[in-house]
């Protein structure tokens, strides 16, 4: 297990990241969102060792960090860490005999890798000339190959096609179901929602939210209904609780301020005519990112 | 850790070693060093007009001076450095002939006319196709001389005796009233002068080179990020010093692959010319052993050679360890470029005082700078030749660049530790106060 306990980093006079606090079990996928500059690359870097914290302690299985446990972490950092004039193999050789694995043990490793991902054909080709997509690739492979137990990964989707972004969840599901710790972070909340049972969401370097996701949704009292019928936007907005209609193609969506208000919505267009669609949706995470952030930056 | 160490100093080396440009330059190297050191055999062998004697017809028209001339012109030469290019010949066909000859031919070749005038005084004439090389002229010109003033002497009755104190020197012997001077020591200081612009550029270059790959291996890294995989591997203690041995071994290799290749061209050339390596150079191996049998200063020297060999070593050490805290403090190959330039004027500054060191013989303001880290590398060897620091202000030298190495170990480790992981170029110097006040 992986237990960030109390952690806080300050640059100087300046606070990164205050009072942080999580666990990742093995086998779960956790979810670190925050906007840019928010802490979370200072939190990554405490993880994997390479920034000493302030105050606080994190433990990989009981052990704090140190030279002797950040082998068993694989990061896969927002932007491109790869040394870009060597070849896949070279790159391979060099950051698995860095975690210490044998040359053997890469070989194998690598060209089973390299097929899963289809790019078995670039192994002798140099980074360099490969594509954006293709990098990426190399760049997970890099972050998985000597099998780490817990696996940071940054924007893990950037540059990739849509195939190849189905190609990595696969594989990231994998890794979850073999037991593994993961750390996900990224601005895509659909990919959150997809991946992340647990998350924490970071403004500031200080918690605005944590726990379940699952519990997040439910404690997040507003809602969303989905209709589609000749209702007028106007009236909506006249309901007792409704905040806010839009109009995407022939669908209204209606925010309401809490669940009873749905009664008073359905009392309305039960009345109107045409009625396809009456839905009532959980709010999205990305609703509540925005909400949450917004609500800390004016702070 | 250590094996991490050893992986990453293999790995360095073993990159660099692999690179195409490693290759194509030690295949020109390889190729260029021992052309450059047999120059001269390979300009010969294509030929030219040097190759060929130029041939001195001469037309004797006293009809007793030919064997004269040529006896005279031999002892005459043999007091000086052997020339083959003349070859003299007797005019057997009439000199019009020759004249015609030579202007059709467009030829070097000379005819000259050895003549007497009325008062019976030796007169000559040359004549050439368009001019007479001015060093031949005086050759033919000192021999006619020589020639003149031996018919002279015969018709005038003096003896060999007399001939001889006529023309002996004026005897000067030195009295120095300095009891320590050493005559030998001050050809040794002459011999030096050449000798430091040969041993100051390799150092020089050496330096730029470490300097330079240095800051160019740890920007790729950063700026690649694959810094951040590394350091979580490593610690930046271990890669830090795995950088200084990587590059410092490489510039050791390169610099031993270049030594093979140089021996390789001297080993050619002395097979070329049938003797020995230094003979081929025209040294006399001889008087290089009395010239260090006899000087004191010479052996002065010879004796702290491997205290200059520790102190150019240290050296080294010492700027590989700035080059790579700048570097870590950077943020592009572009910005360590700029801040390498107070290391170069370091280097400059002891470069020139070097060479400026023999203008101003014993100024305190050099002999001090001889001792001061990352010019004393430059400097002291040359003070020392020169004999104006001994022994001892050479140990200064290396006790004050072990405790200046020592600091930049202790407080560049964690300047280092910092800097790898800035990407911003704000308040840069704050950062880098901070990170040496912090503790390990």
């Amino acid at each position: 297990m992986l237990k960030v306990d109390n952690v806080t980093k300050y640059y100087g006079d300046f606070l990164a990241v205050k009072n942080l606090s999580f666990e990742v079990n093995e086998g779960e996928i956790f979810g670190l969102l925050g906007v840019n500059g928010a802490g979370k690359t200072t939190t990554f870097r405490m993880i994997t060792g390479l920034l000493d914290k302030t105050e606080g302690t994190i433990t990989l299985d009981g052990k704090p960090i140190d030279y002797n446990v950040t082998d068993k972490i694989g990061f896969l950092t927002e932007e491109r860490s790869l040394l870009t004039k060597l070849t896949v193999k070279e790159q391979a050789l060099f950051y698995g005999q860095l975690k210490g694995m044998t040359k053997r043990q890469v070989e194998t490793e690598l060209d089973r890798l390299l097929e899963r991902f289809h790019i078995l054909e670039y192994k002798d080709r140099k980074i360099k000339e490969l594509s954006k997509g293709n990098q990426q690739k190399v760049q997970f492979i890099m972050a998985i190959l000597h099998s780490p137990k817990l696996l940071i990964l940054d924007e893990p989707f950037s540059g990739l096609d849509p195939i190849n972004v189905e190609l990595f969840k696969e594989v990231i599901l994998e890794y979850k179901n073999e037991g593994r710790m993961i750390i996900f972070s990224s601005h895509r909340m659909d990919h959150v929602e997809y991946f992340c049972e647990k998350l924490l969401i970071l403004v500031k370097g200080e918690t605005v939210l944590e726990g379940k996701l699952k519990n997040i949704r439910d404690e997040y009292k507003k809602k969303n209904i989905k209709i589609i019928g000749d209702v007028k936007k106007e009236e909506l907005l006249k309901i007792d609780g409704v905040l806010k209609v839009e109009k995407a193609g022939i669908e209204y969506i209606v925010n309401i301020k809490e669940k009873n208000c749905v009664k008073n919505v359905f009392d309305y267009v039960k009345k109107q005519n045409n009625i396809e669609k009456f839905i009532v949706e959980e709010p999205t995470l990305n609703e509540i990112f925005i909400e949450k952030v917004g609500e800390s930056y004016e702070k | 850790m250590k094996n991490k160490l050893m992986f990453l100093i293999g790995e360095g080396i073993k990159r660099k070693v692999n690179t195409k440009t490693f290759k194509i330059v030690n295949i020109i190297l390889i190729l260029a060093i021992p052309i450059l050191i047999n120059i001269d055999t390979i300009i010969k062998f294509f030929g030219g007009d040097f190759d060929t004697a130029t041939e001195v017809y001469i037309n004797d028209e006293t009809n007793n001076l030919y064997d004269t001339f040529i006896t005279t012109f031999e002892q005459t030469e043999s007091f000086t450095i052997s020339q083959t290019d003349i070859e003299f010949k007797k005019l057997e066909e009439s000199k019009e002939d020759l004249e015609n000859d030579i202007k059709e031919d467009e030829s070097k070749n000379i005819i000259l006319t050895i003549k007497s005038d009325e008062e019976n005084i030796l007169t000559a004439e040359l004549t050439a196709y368009d001019e007479v090389d001015s060093g031949l002229e005086q050759r033919i010109l000192n021999t006619l001389n020589t020639i003149r003033m031996n018919i002279a002497i015969q018709q005038s009755n003096i003896s060999a005796e007399e001939l001889a104190n006529i023309y002996k020197s004026v005897e000067i012997s030195k009295v120095m009233l300095n009891t320590e001077y050493d005559e030998a020591a001050e050809n040794i200081k002459t011999f030096s002068y050449t000798l430091i612009p040969i041993f100051i550029i390799p150092f020089f270059l050496i330096v730029i080179f470490v300097i330079q790959m240095i800051g160019a291996e740890i920007n790729e890294e950063k700026t690649s990020k694959s810094m951040e995989i590394i350091i979580s591997s490593v610690s930046p203690k271990t890669h830090f010093i795995s950088k200084m041995v990587t590059v410092n071994a490489f510039v050791l290799l390169q610099s031993i692959l270049m030594l093979i290749y140089g021996a390789i061209g001297l080993i050619i050339r002395s097979k070329i010319n049938g003797t020995g390596i230094i003979e081929s150079f025209g040294i006399n191996l001889n008087q290089v052993g009395e010239m260090i049998s006899t000087s004191s200063l010479l052996q002065e020297v010879i004796l702290a050679l491997p205290l200059i060999i520790i102190l150019l070593v240290l050296s080294i050490i010492a700027y590989s360890l700035l080059a790579g805290i700048l570097a870590s403090m950077t943020t592009s190959i572009e910005d360590y470029q700029q801040l390498q330039t107070p290391m170069m004027i370091l280097i400059m500054v002891g470069y020139y005082l070097a060479l400026m060191a023999s203008g101003f013989e014993n100024a305190t303001f050099i002999t001090v700078f001889s001792i001061i880290p990352f010019i004393s590398a430059l400097l002291a060897p040359v003070l020392l030749i020169m004999g104006q620091i001994g022994i001892t202000e050479i140990i200064i030298s290396i006790i004050l660049l072990i405790i200046v190495i020592g600091l930049f170990f202790k407080y560049g480790i964690r300047v280092y530790k910092v800097g790898i992981l800035n990407y911003s170029t704000s308040k840069l110097w704050t950062k880098l106060f901070k990170a040496m006040r912090q503790k390990d």
